[in-house]
């Protein structure tokens, strides 16, 4: 009994005097994977960003960290404008300002710019003059430009003839006060 | 002698259940460090290496660049050795969505070391009183799990140093062999 006590306590002191000893500690390590930004430009027009000019119709891409806001500098060529601009499938035109569109990038994105005449403007209804009921307009009035004279002539002739109506009923006149004045 | 044995016997077991190992730590600007405390005379104090970035798409990456140390070792018995190892998990974890995992092999000694298996970074030999770190434990990423990886995702991966006191000299290349 004395030895298997003796062998226990040497084995214990020498598990006391012999410690396994750790100490522990954790390194980080990390990785961060940056987003790709295609831009697909149309032609008649090109468009300026990080340090590069993308000059329609092409396509190209970057890579920024995610986080970053990219402007674009979107330039139609003369008698052009932007028609469209989606990002990723956004149409983001609102967003334009003087040529001039800005965002952040956090995932992959696609920029997509198309260029197209400007949209002729729809021509202004020219309002219709109400005319009153009895102010009747002759359908077919002298205008300028008329070929067909037709009209104007006989109208002229009309006129004539009642001026020289007027003009002899008025010489008639003064003899008849005359001879009134003499009786 | 009865009695007097057995107290000799449970104050030598008290006092081997009370060796209590606790390690706490600090980041000191580039290493961290990690102390190591122990109810004897023994303590040392771990370096380990700051946490690091790897580069975007960079295949082989260093992470331990000799800055793994066992400094300051106090009261070391004769013939020991000082193991500082680390563990690794295999995967870098979307930071966001852990289900998302980039694999990765680590690479010591030129060989691969796999998930979850200590590997010796650095020794103190009691006897010679010196201390060596090993070099070379990259962390390699292949191309197609670059590509595949989340955009603009972060991931990480712990690597776990652990140091431990053994009573003989071990040799890391010969995979741990007694060399007492």
């Amino acid at each position: 009994m004395k030895r298997i006590l003796c062998a226990l306590l040497l084995c214990s002191l020498l598990c006391a005097l012999m410690p396994d000893a750790f100490a522990d500690g954790v390194q980080q390590v990390s990785l961060s994977i940056p987003c790709t930004v295609t831009v697909d430009v149309g032609e008649h027009g090109k468009v300026y960003s990080n340090s590069t000019t993308w000059i329609g119709p092409s396509i190209g891409s970057f890579q920024v960290w995610p986080g970053t806001r990219v402007s674009f500098l979107i330039t139609p060529d003369t008698g052009y404008v932007v028609n469209v601009l989606l990002l990723s499938g956004t149409d983001v035109r609102e967003g334009l300002r003087d040529g001039l569109y800005g965002t952040v990038i956090e995932h992959n994105e696609t920029l997509v710019v198309r260029f197209g005449k400007p949209a002729s403007p729809s021509p202004t209804p020219t309002p219709v003059p109400t005319t009153p009921p009895w102010q009747v307009t002759p359908p077919y009035g002298p205008k300028t430009g008329d070929e067909n004279t037709v009209g104007t002539w006989a109208t002229l002739l009309l006129v004539s003839a009642a001026a020289l109506l007027v003009l002899s009923r008025k010489i008639h006149k003064p003899h008849t006060d005359q001879a009134q004045k003499r009786n | 002698m009865k009695k007097l044995l057995s107290f000799l016997l449970a104050l030598a077991l008290l006092s081997g259940l009370s060796v209590i190992a606790f390690a706490d730590g600090e980041s000191t600007g580039g290493n961290q460090t990690v102390n190591a405390h122990i109810t004897g005379d023994p303590s040392w104090v771990l370096v380990i290496p700051a946490d690091q970035t790897i580069e975007y798409m960079a295949e082989e990456t260093d992470i331990v660049h000799h800055d793994c140390s066992i400094d300051n070792p106090k009261h070391i018995p004769a013939d020991c050795t000082i193991n500082a190892s680390l563990t690794h998990t295999g995967n870098f974890t979307l930071k966001t969505d852990e289900s998302k995992t980039i694999p990765f092999t680590l690479n010591a000694f030129d060989e691969e070391v796999a998930a979850g298996t200590p590997v010796i970074v650095s020794q103190y030999w009691s006897d010679t009183r010196v201390n060596h770190c090993y070099a070379e434990f990259f962390i390699v990423i292949s191309r197609d799990s670059w590509k595949s990886a989340e955009a603009g995702g972060t991931y990480t991966t712990p690597v776990t140093y652990t140091s431990e006191l053994v009573d003989h000299i071990v040799d890391p290349a010969d995979g741990g062999t007694d060399h007492s």
